[in-house]
């Protein structure tokens, strides 16, 4: 099936996709995880903002990331506007990246998802911090070394998930 | 691709003004309160994962062995039987002093509605002095209600959801709260300072009396905490004659990583503080 749509993913197809993964991501955010492995959770929408960025730039602006950053915000307990902004930059780069960042190898890729992953847990704290006072903490980073780690799997879900034929680099 | 470049710069300027505006507007007012109360009502059902992990216990507790079971009924009622005979010694000092403040004029403060409510999550990061509780706007609760534990002040209601609430504690540096040193009766604001379980007081001036192990309890100022709750106890005072007021470091009276239960408080109208302490005496006898 997915042979017959070879021009690629047509864009209905893509938004259910998009809409479906955003869901999910969300949920699996939302779960309370053991205190002891809570910091080393990627951020998971993030990750699929990126994926997103990076396989259909058409049907994912930076406007629909900033939407499910507000998303999220609303749901989290915490500020207005400080995942939608983090989000927001994180498509930005990944818009501008995206048509060299798609051939990439995957050792780039995953550092790449790396970089951006502590760039917006950097923007995230640092909200906090203007806003709160909370304190900079590396134990924040390690969500983000964890992301780039997990990037591969989370890839090949996601493409197995969309139904993508973009699978150049395997 | 430069004017594709440019134009995504553009939205992405756009965007950036509004997260601030968004930013900013969140953080000083709260024009957004109902929003994130439909995001607690969004959150309700993803909520059903803490509350299992939290029946693992409950359950774990059914199999014990019957003697530890029984062995700890009869601390319980021992236990209650002690704090039986405690509420008799306060509810007459509470009468007592009700007694005084009348002959006094003054209004006596009722001590108000308790709910006890169970803590489902304690924010995993560190720095953030926050706990979330399974009570909501169900049960009445609402945005700024003390609350306090068996040992005294733990902080403020912040957020209300459908039922849960995030409390913020004292130790927030968001947070200050008018305090009262139990020696010699000293008026002073307690402020968070970000870290676990400390406080400090940064409005002493050098010839302040204060000193270590000095005991705090809420002075009832700023009409939100009854008077007369542990607040703390006074762990460091530094007196540096180039600076105009004293450092002085307080350790909170509730350590919050080991308790399970919190109490919330609805105090009595402002207005007739006087009338419902004596009516809700009246009751009580």
């Amino acid at each position: 099936m997915a042979n017959d749509a070879t021009s690629g993913i047509s864009g209905k197809h893509s938004e259910i996709a998009i809409m479906v993964t955003v869901l999910v991501a969300v949920m699996l955010s939302m779960l309370n995880y053991h205190p002891s492995i809570q910091a080393m959770i990627p951020n998971w929408v993030l990750l699929i903002v990126i994926y997103w960025g990076l396989v259909a730039p058409e049907q994912f602006s930076i406007f629909t990331a900033w939407g499910i950053g507000l998303f999220l915000d609303i749901l989290d307990l915490t500020i207005l506007g400080q995942h939608a902004l983090s989000f927001a930059l994180a498509a930005l780069i990944v818009s501008v990246v995206s048509s060299k960042a798609q051939h990439y190898s995957l050792w780039l890729q995953c550092l790449f998802v790396m970089a951006l992953s502590i760039l917006v847990i950097g923007l995230e704290l640092w909200i906090s911090h203007l806003a709160f006072g909370h304190e900079f903490s590396t134990l924040n980073l390690q969500s983000g070394i964890v992301a780039g780690l997990a990037w591969p799997v989370i890839r090949a879900i996601l493409n197995k998930a969309s139904g993508s034929t973009d699978s150049r680099n395997d | 691709m430069s004017r594709t470049l440019i134009s995504l710069f553009y939205q992405f300027c756009l965007l950036l003004v509004l997260s601030v505006a968004l930013l900013i507007l969140d953080n000083k007012t709260g024009l957004f309160q109902p929003v994130k109360t439909i995001g607690a009502i969004i959150r309700q059902p993803f909520e059903f994962g803490v509350r299992i992990q939290a029946e693992i216990p409950v359950v774990a507790e059914l199999f014990r062995d019957k003697t530890i079971m029984q062995e700890q009924i009869r601390n319980l009622e021992t236990e209650n039987m002690v704090l039986r005979v405690q509420i008799q010694q306060y509810e007459a000092v509470r009468q007592e002093n009700e007694r005084l403040s009348r002959l006094l004029s003054i209004p006596a403060q009722d001590s108000g509605e308790l709910l006890l409510a169970n803590i489902v999550e304690a924010q995993g990061d560190p720095y953030n002095q926050q706990l979330v509780i399974d009570q909501g706007f169900e049960s009445g609760v609402y945005v700024g209600q003390p609350v306090i534990s068996d040992h005294g002040v733990i902080g403020q209601i912040t957020e209300v959801g459908f039922h849960r609430s995030t409390v913020m504690l004292l130790s927030h540096v968001t947070q200050g709260l008018p305090v009262q040193v139990v020696r010699n009766g000293l008026l002073t604001i307690g402020v968070g300072t970000g870290i676990s379980g400390q406080i400090r007081l940064p409005y002493l001036e050098l010839e302040a009396d204060i000193r270590v192990g000095d005991e705090l309890i809420t002075s009832g100022m700023g009409d939100r905490f009854v008077a007369g709750y542990p607040v703390g106890t006074v762990t460091e005072v530094l007196k540096d004659t180039t600076r105009p007021f004293l450092q002085v470091g307080v350790e909170t009276a509730v350590n919050v990583g080991y308790i399970k239960n919190v109490l919330l408080l609805w105090t009595s109208e402002p207005g007739q503080n006087g009338e419902s302490g004596r009516e809700g005496s009246d009751d009580g006898e």
